[in-house]
């Protein structure tokens, strides 16, 4: 008893030493490189030696296919440059923001950073990213086959902060066996009165019910349909998108070829796994166009879906329908190599020899030529999905302008008054009264 | 003299006083250098505006009367959160307790039977059970399959409606009874077995062996885990937070979550450390109220 | 006679199937993550009330195994045993000396500094997450293995409390014969209560094993480099709910992951098991 507790204290010793407790920091870490580097693929060497040698960090939100295509990718540009050391940083989708915004607490974003439309204006106005309005006009990031509405997209105050890596539309899938079943056709676009009808026929002839898109997407879409923008009317206290919006939220609630709320709640449309679509809870699924594949796939990879554009409104004021970033990057502000990450950046959405490794997966590449050479090798299913895109690129209007400050809490608010009207617990006037104000005020707090 | 000096060093260090602080002292040099500096930052934190990109600005009290005054949603997720503890904790401390006496003999049998009744407590956190869950307590899940036999004829979906989803929650942090479980059997084994041979000699049947022994010697025990549980059924997350994210109308929507949403989500990471703060006072009363009542109820050998 | 033997037979028989079919209630949902890593993906969403897979197939593991950006499964694995056995070690031994300071002696300020150990369980790690962060960065231990490790050799509360109580449940005489034999503060420490205490540190060592072995939170936000990744965290990239995952992958890996600590657990059990006899007061 005695010799194994005296073994253990002296484990513990040699343990503490190890970990030096604070002390000789560096050695540590080359030592702990040196373990990573055995077993990494990328065959880096120790960081920073030789003259021009620079390492550049980059991080990104993905599952493992986008990891690894991405990993492929900038193995390739490390052969191509002789100088440049890339190192990869990657999480999910929930822990990306965390990580980001206490990487940015301390000062320690990554150089290249995988940025989110809803994220964008926060961490530009808070000075996080760089402006890259002088790379673009330079032509260090060649913009000659990008759509200026694409840079814009990216844009806060008329200052690019980040290049879309792909492009991805509202879409709504169907289930095409139902749909025929019921002897139903469906427009490219319909209205929402016509969407109202064929939902009706579909569930008399089938059984199978509807639901309709209650959150920030569909609002935002309605206010363009009426020529408007929902927060330039939310940040005014305008209630009439929003009341036209819950007034449709109502209306398909209290319909009974609607999905009742309960299962609704259950079967989560937001996340691929659970939609309502894939079990023929709903025959329809309200999504985008860059998530058509992983839907196919869910649905079992064997049913046959059909797409339309979101329904619009009888009376439209403008086509509501847009091409929206799927995500971008952007160089950190605190990045000591810019010019290098400006560099990566214009290959990465330039190139075609990458793009093929990338095949799309982060939405229809931004640079036209690229998406036609892409093209060619997507599968069957995705070229559905790049089809969507061309149809609604004929008619798309310029995006709305990046989320505001604020803008989550707005989203969630929004969520759970239509719930509440789901469960029928408030009528959409109720609603809509409730909503406005606090989201002006939201908006408004947010920015002070 | 060198050996009365060594003797008084000695006799200094075998001084109670002095010894109890060299033992803890691992604790301070931990507890003065990782905890108390984020503590006080997010003490100050809570009394700001933070919205972590960019510096925080004072704002003094705003943040707690927002909480007491306009925000709604902080009433409900505490209440929300009190509900949940107040079912979870004693099902989950009964089922251990009952599950360790059972299990109590060193039978091959039994220690597979331990390990069994633990693996819920390993993978309880984990995205499979998450999707388990969901799967389970579906209109056209399990549950409702197993109640159809039994002849009730059920499709509700437990998730979606707002009065049974809390309970899909309560039920699966109650199947997660394992570690307390264990815990209860570290202590169960700790009881001098002369006490129950004793008993036997004077009669006693089970049911008072368990009454008049086990249950006054378990009580350390049953104190920690009353109190541990207390606190991480206050603290519990993961679960609302991957099964049903606060779903449906917020009736599963803990303290915890809404205080995570509105550090990270909504960017006033000032208001969340206020929220934190708040679960702190709370917590800490009622950890100490059931610290005061020890001397009622729990029975330390070492202190007769 | 005969009939008591039956009854009591009867009674045995109904208590074993009683607690057998308790047992397959309480492990359905682990057996139907582990049977489902053999069925394909879809498979898992759509036939979820079945528990056995249509074909047995071991794609997943394989798929799984690979892990990504370079990185196999063998890494993480190796990465998460090294975290949670170091830390498990500080964990278990800093956490019982802390405690028995605490049960055993009565010094000056003492109740403040429980009070500190009790606030240190109560506040949720999201909250102090960013200024711990900040101050990891400023001495550079960001990016390295040492916030998973060090903050446990300066124990943590719940070891602390549990030892807390198991100490306070042995006796005095026991110390008070020790220091008649000649024995101080620490030599009672190591000679009797150790030995005593001994299934509430195998309890200890289980926990905090199985703990930072689930522990992904700090992992993501000081590791960079995936290559340091352990299981915890790759098994959460694994599963990306804003784009479909691989489900088949995700349940085969995790799978794999609550081995070791099943295998821990069953061995460790044996120390649970053996009772603890006070021999001391009498002899």
């Amino acid at each position: 008893m005695k010799r194994k507790i005296g073994f253990l204290l002296v484990l513990v010793m040699i343990f503490c030493a190890i970990q030096g407790c604070g002390s000789n920091q560096n050695t540590d870490k080359e030592s702990k490189d040196n373990e990573s580097t055995a077993t990494q693929d990328s065959g880096q060497g120790e960081e920073n030696t030789g003259d021009n040698e620079i390492t550049l960090r980059i991080c990104w939100w993905g599952s493992q296919t986008r990891n690894d295509l991405t990993q492929q990718a900038i193995d390739l540009y490390m052969e191509k440059t002789s100088n440049v050391v890339i190192e990869a940083e990657f999480t999910d989708w929930s822990g990306y923001w965390d990580k980001l915004a206490t990487q940015a607490a301390g000062g320690e974003l990554a150089d290249i950073i995988q940025m989110d439309y809803s994220y964008l204006t926060q961490y530009a106005s808070s000075s996080q990213l760089a402006d890259l309005n002088s790379y673009i006009e330079s032509g260090m990031i060649d913009t000659s086959y990008i759509n200026d509405s694409i840079i814009e997209s990216g844009s806060v105050d008329g200052k690019c902060f980040a290049v879309s890596l792909g492009s991805t539309a509202p879409m709504v899938l169907y289930d095409k066996a139902t749909v025929e079943a019921a002897g139903v056709e469906i427009p490219l676009q319909p209205t929402m009165e016509e969407f109202y009808d064929i939902s009706q026929t579909i569930y008399e002839k089938t059984g199978v019910p509807v639901y309709l898109e209650n959150g920030i997407t569909m609002i935002q879409y309605i206010a363009r349909a009426r020529g408007s923008e929902i927060y330039g009317e939310l940040t005014n206290g305008v209630t009439d998108s929003a009341l036209e919006h819950l007034k449709w939220v109502e209306t398909f609630a209290k319909a009974d070829f609607s999905i009742s709320a309960e299962l609704l709640s259950e079967k989560n449309p937001q996340v691929v796994e659970s939609m309502p679509i894939i079990d023929l809870s709903t025959w329809n699924a309200f999504s985008f166009s860059n998530a058509f594949v992983s839907i196919y796939e869910a649905c079992g990879g064997e049913r046959e879906l059909g797409v339309f554009m979101y329904p619009t409104l009888s009376d439209a004021k403008s086509q509501p329908m847009y091409l929206k970033p799927t995500m971008f990057f952007s160089v950190a502000e605190t990045s000591q190599y810019k010019d290098e990450a400006a560099k990566f950046m214009d290959w990465f959405v330039n190139d075609i020899e990458c793009n093929q490794i990338l095949l799309g997966e982060r939405g229809i590449p931004a640079n036209s030529q690229v998406s036609e050479a892409v093209k060619g090798n997507v599968s069957e299913i995705g070229a559905i999905a790049y089809d969507f895109v061309t149809e609604v690129n004929k008619v798309a209007t310029a995006v709305d302008p990046p989320n505001p400050a604020g803008y989550s809490e707005v989203e969630a608010l929004l969520k759970n008054l239509a719930e509440d009207i789901l469960y029928g617990n408030l009528t959409y006037e109720e609603a809509t009264e409730q909503f406005v104000p606090q989201a002006q005020t939201i908006l408004k707090e947010a920015v002070e | 003299m060198l050996n009365s000096n060594k003797k008084t060093l000695m006799h200094k260090l075998n001084n109670e006083k002095v010894a109890g602080y060299i033992f803890i002292l691992p604790f301070i040099i931990g507890f003065v250098c990782f905890i108390s500096f984020p503590m006080l930052m997010s003490l100050i934190f809570s009394f700001t505006k933070y919205d972590i990109l960019t510096s925080p600005k004072l704002t003094g009290l705003d943040n707690y009367i927002t909480l007491f005054t306009k925000d709604p949603l902080f009433w409900k997720t505490l209440g929300v959160t009190m509900f949940y503890v107040l079912f979870s904790v004693p099902l989950r401390l009964v089922m251990a307790l009952l599950v360790a006496v059972l299990l109590l003999k060193a039978t091959k049998l039994s220690g597979f039977y331990r390990a069994v009744y633990y693996l819920p407590s390993i993978i309880g956190s984990s995205v499979a059970v998450a999707i388990l869950w969901k799967r389970m307590f579906a209109s056209d899940g399990i549950i409702n399959a197993l109640l159809q036999r039994i002849g009730i004829h059920s499709n509700i979906a437990w998730l979606g409606r707002t009065d049974t989803a809390i309970w899909t929650l309560i039920i699966l942090a109650v199947w997660q009874f394992g570690s307390s479980m264990l815990i209860f059997l570290a202590g169960l084994k700790q009881i001098p077995v002369y006490l129950y041979e004793a008993a036997t000699v004077d009669g006693a049947n089970g049911f008072s062996k368990f009454f008049k022994i086990t249950l006054p010697m378990l009580t350390p025990t049953i104190f920690f885990n009353l109190i541990n549980q207390l606190i991480n059924g206050f603290m519990a997350f993961t679960q609302s937070f991957i099964i049903t994210e606060g779903k449906p109308r917020n009736s599963t929507l803990f303290y915890t979550v809404y205080m995570y949403q509105n550090s990270f989500k909504y960017n006033k990471m000032g208001y969340g450390c206020a929220m934190a703060w708040c679960m702190v006072l709370i917590v800490g009363s009622l950890t100490a109220i059931i610290f005061m009542s020890q001397k009622k109820w729990v029975y330390y050998e070492s202190e007769r | 006679m005969r009939s008591r033997k039956i009854r009591r037979t009867t009674k045995h028989i109904i208590l074993h199937i009683f607690i057998l079919s308790f047992a397959f209630v309480m492990i359905y949902p682990v057996l139907w993550m582990v049977l489902g890593s053999f069925k394909s993906t879809p498979e898992i969403l759509q036939s979820a009330h079945r528990l056995l897979p249509e074909s047995f197939s071991l794609d997943n593991y394989i798929t799984g195994w690979k892990g990504f950006a370079g990185f196999s499964f063998g890494t993480f694995f190796k990465n998460s045993f090294y975290i949670s056995i170091t830390a498990t070690i500080g964990t278990v031994l800093s956490s019982v000396i802390i405690a028995y300071g605490f049960a055993r002696c009565d010094f000056k300020f003492k109740k403040f500094w429980f009070g500190c150990m009790l606030l240190s369980m109560m506040l949720p790690f999201q909250i102090i997450m960013i200024p711990q962060y900040i101050m990891f960065n400023k001495i550079g231990w960001v990016g390295t293995y040492l916030p998973l490790i060090v903050p446990y050799f300066c124990g943590q509360g719940f070891f602390i409390f549990l030892n807390i109580q198991f100490i306070k449940g042995i006796p005095r005489e026991l110390d008070e014969a020790a220091r008649i034999d000649g024995a101080n503060i620490y030599s009672i420490f190591i000679y009797i209560i150790l030995p005593l205490i001994k299934a509430s540190l195998v309890t200890s060592a289980i926990f905090s094993f199985m703990w930072r072995w689930d522990d992904f939170l700090a992992a993501m936000l000081y590791l960079n480099k995936p290559g340091r990744y352990p299981v915890s965290l790759a098994l959460k990239l694994f599963s990306d709910p804003t784009v479909g995952s691989d489900f088949g992958a995700v349940f085969a890996m995790a799978s794999l992951s609550l081995l070791p600590i099943f295998i821990i657990f069953l061995t460790l059990q044996k120390y649970l098991v053996e009772g603890v006899a006070v021999t001391g007061i009498k002899g």
